[in-house]
């Protein structure tokens, strides 16, 4: 397929191209880039009241960057800049270059990532470059752009390939993954930032990062606990659009349609990139993607059902309104608080919602039972 | 992919190395300056010092409480150090940078063949890896001389910024890369490589690669080959 591993040849080299002028200014900077809405003097400055709205944006991890290791980290970047190259002059043999340049885009993240987009492009490119053989829509990445583009015809070829299940499962757990690495890197650094000053002092105004093995732990609960939400969801959908609606429809087809419907999730990755102070620390920012995210999610979720069950747009809202309440409740209030039944000291990681007091979420899933109720759910057909 | 197109894609990379080893010349090889941490803490005063291979000092001190800025240019002779001192770290600046010029000539030659080879399909390009691999050798050669020899000569000088900005015994550079710590354990002062140095290592690595990918571009025997054995078996020769 040339066309393939023309597309992802061209973007392996744009996106090492990034990665190494990105690496080449952090090792002449000294330190990694650090980009503020406006300067302050202190952690207080930020905290006062009536302080106008601060930003802070860092590219590349302090510690690591720094010192004689920047040459390793440029050594890097011009070996991936090689293979990318290597690539582009011989397509027709993408297996090797690609494998390093996914390799070398991957511990870029370290270095800033070319600016982010250039390791977003390079690892698209590598892994295009892996799967050349199959046409460009074919390709992982881009299932997951056109999933998030809500490309309906993506979602009915996925319902007829059977043997894209294994590849439904590894997008669940690597969306889950990225999420979960996101979501946790970012509560440690605030939880740091709320319990010292000299390290809030650091993570704010310095532009450090804090991680530890707890990022990684907890990002690999959330692939089991992605896969464990994935199947009852698509449980939920299937029960609620064949047994309740009486659509014809199996249960691996549903699975493999909610699979890429994760696809906007992995945006969550982009979380402990920024941090604000408006209102100081609270979730505002990140509940604001986690929040955008997930509906981008339930979007794409509409679109799958719709193909899956062939049904008109009022329905599917209804069908999906309705599933997914049963679903926030099992897994919100039922699945989750029992975790805490078992080990009280368990706290499940990321970023959640969580609606209190049990008055008003009854409330709202009685209004979402009546939505499904006048969308025409409870019709058998 | 077409001869033509990979030839400048390799032409690209070998005229950025080129860039970037001339721009090595110019801009500083090691710098001392305050951490952005003693920065912030002291209201946003600024102070560097940065070192050229045209034996120049440029030091800077800007401090916004004060409202005050001091920007001073000081050749290495004025220096606060011994005469000694200062003829032997004026020695190493002036090798590192005849070994740096004469990668730039040939990463100049190497350029020129590379856009010869592709406009006349010369048989010159494996001049041109030739050139490259020896203007690597040049600028890894200086970067490793000026990181291992700069400190010790250093060392030795009274301050290593002018004393009009501020005064920094040189035995406090204990090594090529470093910093003073605050008994708060933040950092005050950091030193190291400069952006001319990483400008000259990052070309080092491009020549090495230049190098390794004009391989890359068909040579002109693959032509001849396929000629040679149609002559032969050709009925009407």
């Amino acid at each position: 397929m040339e066309r393939t591993t023309r597309i992802a040849s061209t973007l392996s080299l744009i996106g090492a191209f990034l990665i190494f002028i990105n690496t080449l200014w952090i090792a002449m900077n000294g330190s990694p880039l650090v980009f503020y809405s406006y300067q302050v003097s202190s952690v207080e400055d930020l905290t006062t009241p009536g302080a106008p709205l601060w930003a802070r944006l860092t590219l590349g991890f302090q510690g690591i960057v720094e010192g004689p290791l920047s040459i390793l980290w440029l050594i890097i970047s011009v070996i991936n800049l090689y293979f990318a190259i290597s690539f582009y002059l011989r397509p027709e043999r993408p297996e090797k270059p690609s494998s390093f340049t996914l390799l070398f885009s991957l511990l870029s993240i370290f270095v800033g990532g070319g600016f982010i987009i250039g390791f977003a492009l390079a690892l698209i490119g590598s892994v295009m470059g892996l799967q050349s053989r199959l046409p460009v829509g074919e390709t992982f990445f881009v299932k997951l752009l056109r999933s998030a583009k809500l490309d309906s015809k993506l979602f009915t070829e996925v319902i007829k390939q059977k043997n894209v299940m294994r590849e439904a499962a590894f997008t669940v757990l690597f969306i889950n993954f990225l999420s979960g690495l996101g979501c946790n890197l970012y509560t440690l650094n605030v939880d740091k930032i709320i319990h010292s000053s000299d390290t809030s002092f650091r993570i704010l105004l310095l532009g450090q990062i804090s991680y530890d093995a707890s990022v990684i732990s907890n990002s690999i609960i959330n692939m089991g606990l992605g896969i464990l939400k994935w199947l009852l969801l698509t449980l939920i959908i299937y029960l609620v659009g064949t047994k309740l609606m009486g659509n014809p429809s199996e249960f691996d087809e549903v699975a493999r349609a909610v699979a890429f419907t994760y696809a906007p999730i992995c945006f969550q990755l982009f979380i402990p990139l920024i941090f604000t102070n408006q209102p100081f620390l609270t979730l505002q920012y990140p509940m604001t993607i986690y929040f955008v995210t997930n509906i981008w999610m339930i979007s794409a979720l509409i679109v799958a059902v719709k193909h899956l069950f062939d049904l008109p747009t009022r329905e599917t809202i209804g069908t999906v309104s309705l599933a997914g309440t049963i679903y926030w409740l099992t897994v919100y209030k039922i699945v989750f608080p029992m975790f805490n039944v078992v080990d009280p000291t368990f706290k499940v990681p990321g970023v959640m919602f969580n609606i209190q007091p049990l008055s008003l979420v009854l409330i709202l899933v009685t209004l979402s039972i009546i939505i499904s109720f006048l969308c025409g759910t409870f019709t058998k057909r | 992919m077409e001869d033509k197109q990979r030839s400048i894609i390799i032409l690209g990379l070998s005229i950025i190395t080129l860039i970037f080893s001339i721009a090595s010349i110019y801009t500083p090889w090691w710098r001392i300056t305050t951490t952005k941490e003693k920065e912030i803490m002291s209201n946003g005063t600024v102070i560097f010092g940065e070192y050229r291979l045209t034996q120049t000092i440029y030091a800077t001190r800007v401090s916004p409480a004060e409202n005050t800025t001091v920007l001073v240019t000081v050749p290495l002779n004025d220096m606060p150090a011994e005469q000694e001192d200062k003829n032997a770290f004026g020695s190493l600046c002036y090798i590192t940078l005849m070994l740096v010029i004469i990668a730039s000539t040939l990463n100049a030659a190497s350029t020129s063949l590379i856009f010869i080879s592709r406009k006349q399909k010369s048989p010159y390009i494996k001049f041109a890896r030739y050139t490259a691999v020896a203007a690597s050798v040049l600028l890894l050669a200086a970067t490793i001389y000026f990181a291992s020899e700069s400190q010790p000569k250093l060392s030795k000088f009274t301050s290593v910024l002018p004393q009009e900005v501020c005064k920094i015994p040189g035995e406090k550079i204990g090594s090529f890369w470093g910093g003073i710590e605050m008994s708060s354990g933040f950092c005050e002062w950091v030193w190291g490589p400069a952006s001319g140095w990483y400008l000259a290592f990052t070309a080092f690595l491009l020549n090495a690669f230049t190098s390794s990918l004009i391989t890359k571009i068909s040579p002109k025997g693959k032509d001849a080959s396929h000629v040679k054995p149609y002559i032969l078996s050709s009925p009407t020769c």
